[in-house]
Formats: structure tokens, C-alpha cells, sequence
């Protein structure tokens, strides 16, 4: 089995806002960086982030600051977010905005001229600073004309698929180069996960297309422990139609910008079930009251909510919400004169690959950063922080990287292991009989919307838990890509995340089912009322190959849960 | 509804078209339509995408001789659509056998390379914004700046490129001038020149008028035509040609 070795200093894995970001702080320690993206530099998943990014610069509402941002996090999280992490993400967003600023990135302003902020849900003050509703694509540009100004070689268009450890530290990683099927081995001395979320193993999501959790797989089986998978986060206000655009967000900006929610009847039903805060409670709040108004028969004809703007003034909307009237446009909707369909959508990941204030994980060498892990945002994750999260704990990670980096020298690599890790990949290509990646990603991708979607019970995530065991017993060994070429094969890139999926869905649910109680995201229809939920789920394969999970207490720092 | 489509094995050029009947659904993109060939028919169609929203910029392909993203092209639409571009020889040149009545015509974002079915090489299109060094440069300290809102709103229309290529490949000068950095690099040295918290606007209109960058450029304006983003990188230049 052929295979290039490449060595490097530093291998960041994921070219999104943490990769980007930690490649850029890595490589401001004069050492060789490379930066691998499973897409084109630029057009990851962070770009289609809409409404912005929480820092407590106090720009509009003065009386904000760090303490604030915190309790406002912990509490918009159900108290089960790891406080160190969410303290060092509240004092470093005002530092790491500065930093955007400086690589030229263009928000909005205040009168003044200041960076301007606006309001979110479960905040207490005007908080997010934005580009109109497109901060995630202006961040994202803004990056990659940084990436351009160092020494990071990035090579895109290549596909990580295996964490290579040796003596029980990182060594490097097994990718495959997707334009012409090249296998690629990657020596570091220290590698960074930033390689986003998994929205794409539900069928109904705003995920970008490549967002399949190709990072928790790996992390999994390179022995990482992984916490908080159960929590899911469903964005209250994804589009309903047309049937290609189901899933696609609808920025929270909308409804921080004075937008309301109607039923069937023209009743602002929030009033019903979060009176004080209204359309602004918290995500996982206004989702469960869209689907609770549809699944008692006051939903929208296609099965949503009607989400209406059309009290606020003209001026408004099209300046700040300029991509949600495009967006529409496309669906034949102009938003300024009638209301918006919408209901919930997979969103974001809590939960991922467990992290320490410097970004490491517990393979020394390994850091991570940005949705891929867990334990920063507890249950549910503040609309803005998710930006803030890439940009603190991107540079977080690619300094601790960096100091890692120096430290040590290169560890070898284990030829058997690459030479496994490269038949496995070219199995898929050689089968003769089996089942198509597209088949078996539609049924996953049901299965986990049917079964472990907003309102949970015990006996549908049971189900989804056995039906995962048998698809990765019986369905993943047997994927088979109709043609066996190796040059820009997409069927053999599907079969290569495939496994990714199912063993990342199969975290989610049996996190699931071992919750007993809802808190945050994971709401249960049958919870125990016993069980409060104040602690974590922490997931690691064990010796026997088999998943083990436990129950971790959680990390307080300052705010004690009620 | 059936769509012809470009195929390219080994990149380079396009060997062949392959002909697919369509499932049509309502409010379908091209996009999803190369999804349905990818998932029922075809596994080996290759083609980029990401985001399917119009903010990525992957998914620009040729529809019907008109550069597009997939992901914004409605495919009940394709018929009556008309930017009423100029033409050159990747445009006009139509494949034997195209029956525009009832196929539409999927090929490859021209000039750049094939490197397979309807994915092109990109470096080109990249190079430009390294060689002209379209960054902003660092300052030392960590003063907070400031910028108008009116300061803002100069530059609002040119932060909206995804660097999607379309107006790359629609033009017809880049069809010609395989040098020629092109509308979207020109267009992102305007915005930097224009920003008023950059110390060196220079820099940037230097780059800009070199001798294979603006002069080259004759005003045909197929790039504001193609933009899916309502940038105008025409007008960008204009206003290089004339400061």
C-alpha cells in the first residue's frame, strides 16, 4: 500500500473558524504549520454562522461586562457547562475580536463608530457583535486572508481518517487526498481537531453538507473522551419549504431584532410558555414551544410556526437581515410582506471531545477546538457564543500546540497500523456486493430525526440504540462505492464519513438513554423527576473495544447550580 | 425535466455529456437535482458543494451557458433565465445534440481547468489574491478602532464576495488572458483600498494597476451580470481605471 509521509510541526485538522484561527496563533511561533480542509479553504461550515459573535465590549449597553457574559452562559446552559472553560471564553472574546478587527474583518457600527452589538436570546444585555446576518462569512473570508499571510501550507480538498498514536502520545494522522486518491500520512509533533460538528446525521439540519462529526469518530477511536454527546441543539427556526431548503437556519437575529412568533391562529403563543422573555427564551425553550404548538394542531400549514416581522421599519430589515430576504427570495417569500414559515433544526453539537482550559484532550500532543468539543456551552449554547468559542479557543489551541511542539521531537509511526488504516479505505472501493453509502446514509440520518429528536422517550432512543449497533455491525463493513475510480470519487468520500456517522450518532443516543432526567437540550417526555441531571456524560472506548460511559460531577467555579 | 451534463474522467476536457431524467420537485435547485443523479443514478458524478445556500460559493457550475451557483438555480427556472452576457467560445459553442427545449446543460465553471466532471482547478483564481497580497497588514498595538457607519457602508457592497469564481468565469478577457488576475481579486483590492481604517490604501491600487490586473480589464461587465451576490465587481474596477 502506497503512501506519501509528510512532516510538520503542527497539523491542524479542520479549516474552519478554530482551524483557521489556531493555525494562525501556531504559526506565530515560527514552526511549521499545516492546515488540512476537507473542502476549499473558505467555504466551511463557520461561514453560514449568520447572527454573531457574544463579547461584553459594553459598546451599546455599558453596563455589560465578562461577569454577566458568564452567568448569562452557565444559566443559558442549564449549569452543566464546564465553568473554568466558559470563564476563560468570557474574559479572552473581547481580545480575540480585536484580532479579527485587526485582520480587517468588517462589522457593523454604532454612531460612534464602534463595533455594534445586538440582542440574543437569554441575555442580559446587547451583546452580539455583527456583520448584518452574514458574521459568520465575513469572519470566514477574514481568515482565510490571514491564512494567506503566513507560512501555514494548507492543503485542501483532503480528508483526515485516523488519529496515529504511539506510546500512548499523538504521532500523526492518515489522510486521503480527494482529488486524486492519494493516500497521505502526516507526522506532528502536536495535531489540533477542529473539524466542527454533526448536524448532517439528522436529516432535517443547518449543517453544511460535509458536517458529518468526521472528528468525534476519530477522536473516539484514538481514545479521547468525549462528553456531553447527548446534548443536541436544535435551532428553533430552521426554513420549512421548499422541501430543498427544509432544515436551512433562519438567524436568531431575526427574532433579537424585534421579529415574533404566530401560530395558525395569529396568537403570540410564546406569551403561553415564556412570558417574560417571549421569543428571546432560550433556544431550546422556543423550540419545544414551535413543535408543541404543531403537534397540538396550531401550526402552520406546512408543519412550522409563522415567524412575522412586518411591524418592524423597512430600514431594519434590509440593512440587517439583507441574507434572511435573499434567502426567502429564493423560496418565492418576500419577508417584508409576508411572515416566514419555520421550525426547529439540527443545529449545533454541546457535546464533543472533552477539553481542558489549554485545549488538550487526554492524548498528550492532541488539542482541540471549536464545536468538536464538548463542555463549554453545558445544554444548551447562547446563539453568538458559538463564534466566540472558535476564535477564544482556536488561539487557546494553537498555542498550546505550538508550546507542545517545542517541547518534544518527532515520535515514529507504527507502518502496520497506516498500512490497515489505508486497506480499510481501499476495501470500499474493491467490494463487490454491499450497500451504497446514499441508502445508508438516509436511513441513519431518519432514524436519528425519528427517534432522538427534541422530545425524547425512553423506548425510540432504545430503538435508535440497537438499530445503530446493528448498522455498525452489519451496514459499515459492507458499504460499497459503485465505482471503483479514486480520482474526485464523491460515493467514496460518503462511504469515508459513513463510519464517522454512525459512530458518532450511536454517542448521542446511548448519552440519550443513560440521561434519565431532561436538563437543556435533551428533553425527555417520560424523565424521572428524580434525576436533576447535574453532571456529565463522559463517553471513551474502552479496552474491549466496547463504548463505556460514566457520570462525571460537574466543574464549578462560581455559580453553584439551583 | 432531463439534464445534460459535462463528464470529464481524467479532467483536462470534456469527453462526453451523459443524459439523466430528473425526478423534479417543487421548488427544486440544480443542486439538489445533482444530488438526486449522485444518490439514484450515478455515484461518480463529482461536483463541489457545501453550504447549498448561496454563502459558500462552491457550487458554481455553467447552467445552461449561463455561470451559476446550483444551489440558487431553481430548476423549473433554468428556461427562461437570461443574463444576457457577452459572449466567447465556452458560451456560445453549444454540444452536438443538446436539445434546449427540454435538457438543461451542466458543465464546468470555464476558464479554469477540468480536474474532473464538473470540478475545476481553483489555483488561478487563488493565486491572485496571494500575489497581490489581498490581506490586511497588522499594526502593532491594540487600540480599538473606529469606522463611520457611512465609512462602513463604502465598502458594505464588496464584503458581500464569496469568492464563488463566477465572475472569473464569465469573462470574457479571462477566457483570453490566462494572466489576467480577474474581476473578484480586483474587486477585493478596491474594497481594502477604500477601507478607511487601512494605513496603506496604496499598496492595494498598486496591485490593482499592474499590467495584469485593471488595464487589462475592458469594462464588458459579464462579472456584474454573474454575481450572485450583488458585489458589481465591474463597478469596482471602473472606479480602479479612474480613481
Amino acid at each position: 500500500m502506497d503512501y506519501k509521509t509528510i512532516m510538520c510541526d503542527i497539523l491542524v485538522v479542520g479549516a474552519g473558524g478554530a482551524g483557521c484561527r489556531a493555525a494562525i496563533e501556531a504559526a506565530a511561533n515560527n514552526l511549521d504549520v499545516i492546515m488540512l480542509s476537507k473542502e476549499l479553504l473558505g467555504k466551511a461550515h463557520t461561514a453560514m454562522a449568520e447572527g454573531g459573535l457574544n463579547v461584553s465590549l459594553g459598546n451599546v449597553d455599558p453596563d455589560d461586562n465578562p461577569e454577566t457574559h458568564f452567568k448569562d452562559t452557565i444559566s443559558g446552559g442549564n449549569y452543566i457547562n464546564n465553568q473554568k472553560l466558559a470563564e476563560i471564553l468570557v474574559e479572552q472574546a473581547a481580545q480575540r475580536i480585536f484580532d479579527l478587527e485587526d485582520m480587517g474583518a468588517v462589522f457593523d457600527r454604532t454612531p460612534e463608530g464602534k463595533i455594534a452589538q445586538r440582542t440574543f436570546g437569554k441575555q442580559s444585555w446587547r451583546r452580539t457583535a455583527y456583520a448584518s446576518d452574514r458574521t459568520g462569512s465575513e469572519i470566514m473570508v477574514t481568515l482565510t486572508e490571514a491564512i494567506r499571510k503566513t507560512s501555514v501550507r494548507v492543503f485542501d480538498e483532503v480528508f483526515a481518517t485516523k488519529l496515529l498514536i504511539t506510546n500512548g502520545k499523538i504521532s500523526g494522522v492518515c489522510a486521503v487526498d480527494l482529488k486524486y486518491g492519494d493516500y497521505l500520512v502526516f507526522r506532528a509533533k502536536s495535531v489540533v481537531m477542529a473539524t466542527g460538528g454533526a448536524g448532517r446525521i439528522f436529516s432535517v439540519t443547518s449543517n453544511a453538507q460535509l458536517d458529518v462529526g468526521d472528528g468525534y469518530g476519530m477522536a473516539y477511536e484514538a481514545g479521547c473522551e468525549l462528553i456531553d454527546m447527548e446534548m443536541i441543539q436544535f435551532h428553533p427556526t430552521g426554513m420549512v419549504k421548499p422541501e430543498s431548503a427544509k432544515g436551512r437556519l433562519v438567524t436568531e437575529a431575526v427574532r433579537g431584532e424585534g421579529g415574533i412568533l404566530l401560530n395558525n391562529k395569529g396568537e403570540r403563543f410564546m406569551n403561553r410558555y415564556y412570558p417574560e422573555v417571549m421569543e428571546l427564551a432560550g433556544r431550546d425553550q422556543v423550540a419545544r414551544s414551535i413543535m408543541t404548538e404543531v403537534l397540538e394542531g396550531r401550526g402552520s400549514p406546512d408543519g412550522g410556526a409563522y415567524l412575522s416581522i412586518a411591524h418592524l421599519p423597512k430600514s431594519i430589515v434590509e440593512f440587517r437581515l439583507e441574507s434572511m430576504i435573499e434567502q426567502f427570495e429564493d423560496a418565492g417569500i418576500d419577508i417584508r410582506e409576508e411572515p416566514m414559515q419555520v421550525s426547529p433544526t439540527a443545529h449545533h453539537f454541546m457535546g464533543g471531545i472533552k477539553t481542558d482550559e489549554d485545549a488538550g484532550t487526554i492524548i498528550p500532543g492532541l488539542f482541540a477546538s471549536g464545536e468538536c468539543t464538548g463542555g463549554l456551552h453545558g445544554g444548551n449554547r447562547l446563539g453568538g457564543n458559538a463564534l466566540a468559542d472558535t476564535q477564544v479557543y482556536g488561539a487557546i489551541s494553537g498555542e498550546s500546540a505550538a508550546k507542545y511542539a517545542k517541547s518534544v521531537s518527532h515520535l515514529g509511526v507504527d507502518r502496520k497500523t497506516i498500512t490497515q488504516e489505508f486497506e480499510r479505505i481501499e476495501s470500499m472501493l474493491n467490494r463487490k456486493d454491499g450497500i451504497s453509502p446514499a441508502d445508508a446514509r438516509s436511513e441513519l440520518t431518519e432514524l436519528m430525526w425519528e427517534k432522538v429528536q427534541i422530545f425524547r422517550k425512553e423506548e425510540d432512543m432504545q430503538f435508535a440504540v440497537n438499530e445503530l449497533r446493528r448498522i455498525e455491525k452489519e451496514v459499515v463493513p459492507n458499504i460499497k462505492v459503485d465505482v471503483p475510480v479514486k480520482r474526485f470519487n464523491p460515493g467514496w468520500h460518503q462511504a469515508m464519513e459513513f463510519v464517522n456517522m454512525v459512530l458518532t450518532a450511536r454517542m448521542v443516543a446511548e448519552a440519550a438513554v443513560m440521561r434519565k432526567g431532561s436538563r437543556g437540550a435533551h428533553y425527555r417526555v417520560d424523565a424521572d423527576p428524580n434525576d436533576k441531571g447535574y453532571y456529565n456524560i463522559v463517553i471513551k472506548k474502552g479496552k474491549d473495544g466496547k463504548m463505556e460511559m460514566q457520570k462525571d460531577d460537574l466543574v464549578i467555579t462560581k455559580i453553584t447550580p439551583p | 425535466m432531463k439534464l445534460r451534463v459535462a463528464r470529464s474522467r481524467e479532467g483536462g476536457k470534456v469527453t462526453h455529456y451523459d443524459l439523466y431524467k430528473i425526478e423534479h420537485k417543487k421548488g427544486m435547485t440544480i443542486l439538489d437535482a445533482l444530488f438526486q443523479i449522485q444518490d439514484k443514478m450515478d455515484p461518480s458524478l463529482s461536483f463541489r458543494y457545501s453550504c447549498r445556500g448561496a454563502v459558500c460559493g462552491s457550487c458554481s457550475i455553467l447552467i445552461n451557458k449561463e455561470p451559476r451557483l446550483a444551489c440558487r438555480t431553481q430548476v423549473s427556472e433554468v428556461q427562461g433565465m437570461d443574463m444576457r452576457l457577452k459572449d466567447f467560445p465556452a458560451l456560445s459553442e453549444t454540444p452536438s445534440g443538446w436539445n434546449s427545449e427540454e435538457e438543461i446543460l451542466i458543465e464546468p465553471l470555464p476558464n479554469m481547468p477540468i480536474e474532473k466532471d464538473l470540478v475545476v482547478d481553483m489555483t488561478r483564481f487563488y493565486r491572485a489574491l496571494e500575489t497581490m497580497k489581498l490581506w490586511v497588514d497588522s499594526e502593532e498595538g491594540e487600540e480599538i478602532r473606529l469606522q463611520s457607519p457611512s465609512d462602513r457602508k463604502r465598502i458594505d457592497r464588496y464584503v458581500n464576495c464569496i469568492l464563488c469564481a463566477l465572475c472569473f468565469g464569465s469573462c470574457p478577457v479571462n477566457a483570453e488572458q490566462i494572466e489576467y488576475v480577474g474581476p473578484a481579486a480586483l474587486t477585493k483590492a478596491w474594497r481594502f483600498s477604500e477601507d478607511s481604517r487601512v494605513k496603506t490604501p496604496e499598496r492595494y491600487l498598486e496591485a490593482a494597476n499592474a499590467l495584469n490586473g485593471a488595464p487589462l480589464c475592458d469594462l464588458i461587465m459579464n462579472c456584474v451580470k454573474a454575481c450572485p451576490k450583488g458585489v458589481a465587481p465591474g463597478g469596482a474596477i471602473r472606479k480602479l481605471k479612474n480613481p
